[in-house]
């Protein structure tokens, strides 16, 4: 929301008045890549975090919109149901490369894929200080493809829009990444190796007179199966459920921001129909975003991004999401249609 | 497309493949990598990684409290306990659940107590390898759903239920083991009311009132890596005793005994063993009926309480570790044989069908 909103906005960028806000994203980049090379690593799931990544929204007939976000989540808490332990045992970290593709079929579809590149990260043994095990693994993780359906589109006249979609989870990343020949755990595989089906749904409503955006967006994975151990062997991730609902508005002439509350909950993985211990649970977060164009280029957005946990119950005792810190960069084609805004 | 829109794509998937699918190491001991590349005598394709070395923490400086004290555990909880000279010490499973190995010392013996939840299999290790004395740690590997283990001396493998080392420099050893069992909290309590037990305190933050596998206890279905071969003349999670002797094995399902006690004696390949155990307090043990005076006893049950368990045919009680308590032979033990509990899925899948079809035994 806050996306398209910005594209609105943004229409005289001046490469001098941008030119600290180019050095700063520099930087982040930089330090982005930095931790890309140094330290990859793991989520407490497997794969990457499709559903949870979905930027909003759609793009107009022949619009096309790429984008590329840097996903880093440190998991380094540990949660008994929902009570934070002291973790002075292991340490996690996952980042997630993802490049997200929008395409405007028609005034109402739209397609957008999305590509990922999973870094995971596991020190195990840190109450042993430096005979501690890092343990990194790298690899192009599962794509998503959605078709998109703009139920009302958004005008002039009726400043609300419903956008519905979906698609699937193909297992592009490996799920049998060996260590010295040895099958690693799920949670550090790049992909889960399942095809899943996808559900999505977007809905903003604009209040311009106090120039604000509400929206709230859902979407549900519903999990295949993959041969973890054979070809007689079923695991299966459980599936997810991801909401948000927030607003977003301008914060400055440059700047937009959104500020949403999400709730994920995510069904325990099971193997042969046996329930897995330990996997499964339910996250609120309080996922704040800062947006602004890029200059020099046009329709070009930088976002960044934050999920804070403010309740998780886990299932079981689980290491857990501490925080996540996202950076995106957007790069829009096709005018005025990019927005999906096709009837002023 | 023009050829700006070209480039710009062409910039985000260089952006996104700089790197290729890859997984690497790192330890602070330069053995480690070195002791995982080395030849396994086990298939290496049976072997998972589950959580990283040291993963799930050993408790390498143990604290004791008295039973009396103990108020984290419920009287059907099991305890693990170990006897040494005259120090007798519980580990609670519960505790055992979450770290698998206590690394302590007994009647001052350096000792390594290691429990495997996905199996349910306890044994006692001498610390010494190699002529040094060390602690064993949680490798991260699994084989056959148990545990492997591994030393901090020479960074060698050691599967718990084959009792020995399985890849490193040790490989192809096997450890001395002590005398455990297992019983539940309040037989514990009965026979040891105060007995030194692991206290809760352990250094690490973990809620031990809670199993840490859900329903992995009573769940057949519920396994968590792959098992090779199945046996159904028992269930997948019953609770065994099994005791080898030359190159076979006979298992008793614990819950066939008696609640009120049932002694068995046997002879398997010329070795006398005497069986003896409750099913209410998920008790059984096992020993040697020959003494070393060359006496072979006959064992019945005995109406003494625990810890006495039987007494023999010259009218000595003997305790559950096999310590004489009363009778003309009071303050002797009797000889340890190769024996420990187990679920029934492990003692298949390691010892197989064929040709080594474990023995079950029904009390």
């Amino acid at each position: 929301m806050a996306l398209r909103q910005e594209l609105l906005l943004f229409k005289f960028p001046d490469a001098m008045r941008y030119l600290s806000k180019i050095a700063a994203l520099a930087m982040f980049f930089g330090l982005c890549g930095f931790v890309l090379q140094l330290q990859a690593q793991t989520c407490s799931c497997a794969g990457a975090p499709l559903v949870s990544s979905q930027s909003e929204g759609t793009v107009g007939k022949g619009a096309f919109l790429i984008g590329y976000t840097f996903d880093y989540k440190n998991i380094s808490d540990l949660y008994n149901g929902s009570n934070e332990l002291i973790n002075n045992t292991v340490q996690r970290n996952t980042s997630t490369s993802l490049l997200e593709l929008h395409y405007g079929i028609s005034d109402r579809f739209a397609v957008t894929t999305t590509l990922s590149y999973v870094n995971k990260f596991r020190e195990t043994g840190l109450h042993l200080g430096s005979s501690s095990q890092k343990l990194r693994t790298t690899g192009v993780g599962d794509a998503m493809l959605l078709i998109k359906y703009n139920l009302h589109p958004q005008t002039v006249f009726e400043q609300y829009q419903v956008i519905i979609g979906a698609g699937i989870k193909a297992p592009l990343g490996v799920s049998s990444m060996r260590n010295n020949g040895f099958l690693l755990n799920a949670d550090m595989q790049p992909g889960t190796g399942a095809w899943d089906g996808v559900l999505w749904m977007y809905s903003s409503k604009t209040l311009p007179g106090i120039n604000t955006e509400l929206f709230m967006s859902n979407s549900f994975r519903y999990s295949g199966t993959n041969e973890r151990f054979s070809s007689d062997d079923r695991y299966r991730f459980g599936n997810e459920f991801v909401t948000s609902a927030g607003a977003g508005g301008t914060l400055f002439r440059d700047f937009s921001y959104s500020m949403a509350v999400g709730f994920r909950t995510a069904a325990s993985d099971t193997r042969n129909s046996a329930v897995m211990p330990d996997t499964g649970g339910s996250w609120l977060t309080v996922n704040p975003a800062l947006i602004t164009p890029l200059p020099l280029l046009n329709s070009a957005f930088v976002q960044l991004s934050g999920n804070i946990p403010v309740y998780q119950y886990v299932k079981g005792t689980q290491p857990t999401i501490s925080y996540t810190l996202s950076a995106s960069l957007f790069i829009g084609f096709g005018g005025e249609k990019l927005l999906g805004i096709t009837d002023f | 497309m023009d050829i700006r829109i070209s480039k710009i794509i062409a910039f985000f998937l260089a952006l996104f493949s700089v790197q290729c699918s890859s997984v690497s190491t790192n330890s602070g001991n330069e053995n480690q990598n070195e002791e995982e590349n080395s030849v396994w005598s086990i298939p290496e394709d049976k072997v998972f990684i589950g959580q990283g070395r040291d993963g799930i923490a050993s408790i390498d400086d143990p604290k004791f409290e008295q039973s009396g004290d103990i108020d984290f555990i419920n009287d059907g909880d099991l305890i693990t306990a170990i006897q040494i000279g005259n120090d007798i010490r519980g580990y609670p499973n519960v505790i055992l659940n979450y770290h698998e190995i206590v690394n302590d010392r007994v009647n001052d013996v350096p000792v390594a107590v290691t429990y495997c939840p996905l199996t349910g299999s306890g044994l006692a290790w001498n610390r010494v390898v190699n002529g040094v004395e060390t602690t064993f740690g949680v490798s991260g590997f699994i084989y056959k759903n148990n545990l492997i283990a591994y030393d901090r001396e020479t960074e060698s493998y050691w599967s718990q239920m084959l009792n020995g080392a399985v890849a490193g420099s040790m490989e192809g050893e096997s450890r001395e083991n002590y005398r455990l069992i297992e019983m539940t909290f309040k037989a514990w309590k009965d026979a040891y009311p105060n007995g030194k037990v692991l206290s809760g305190i352990t250094g690490f933050d973990l809620n031990y009132t809670i199993f840490p596998y859900g329903d992995y206890r009573t769940n057949n279905n519920n396994i968590l890596f792959p098992i090779e071969r199945e046996d159904d003349r028992l269930e997948r999670k019953a609770r065994t005793h099994g005791i080898f002797y030359s190159q076979n094995l006979v298992v008793f399902p614990i819950s066939a005994f008696s609640d009120e006690g049932t002694v068995i004696n046997s002879t398997y390949s010329g070795e006398d063993v005497v069986v003896a155990g409750m099913a209410k307090d998920e008790l059984v043990v096992s020993y040697s009926r020959s003494l070393e005076d060359g006496t072979t006893l006959e064992f019945s049950q005995t109406g003494e309480p625990l810890p006495a368990i039987m007494q023999d045919d010259e009218g000595t009680v003997w305790s559950v570790f096999g310590e004489a308590l009363s009778g003309p032979r009071e303050g002797e033990m009797l000889k340890q044989i190769p024996s420990y509990n187990s679920y029934w899925f492990g003692w298949v899948d390691f010892y197989g069908t064929s040709p080594r079809t474990p023995v079950i035994q029904i009390p």
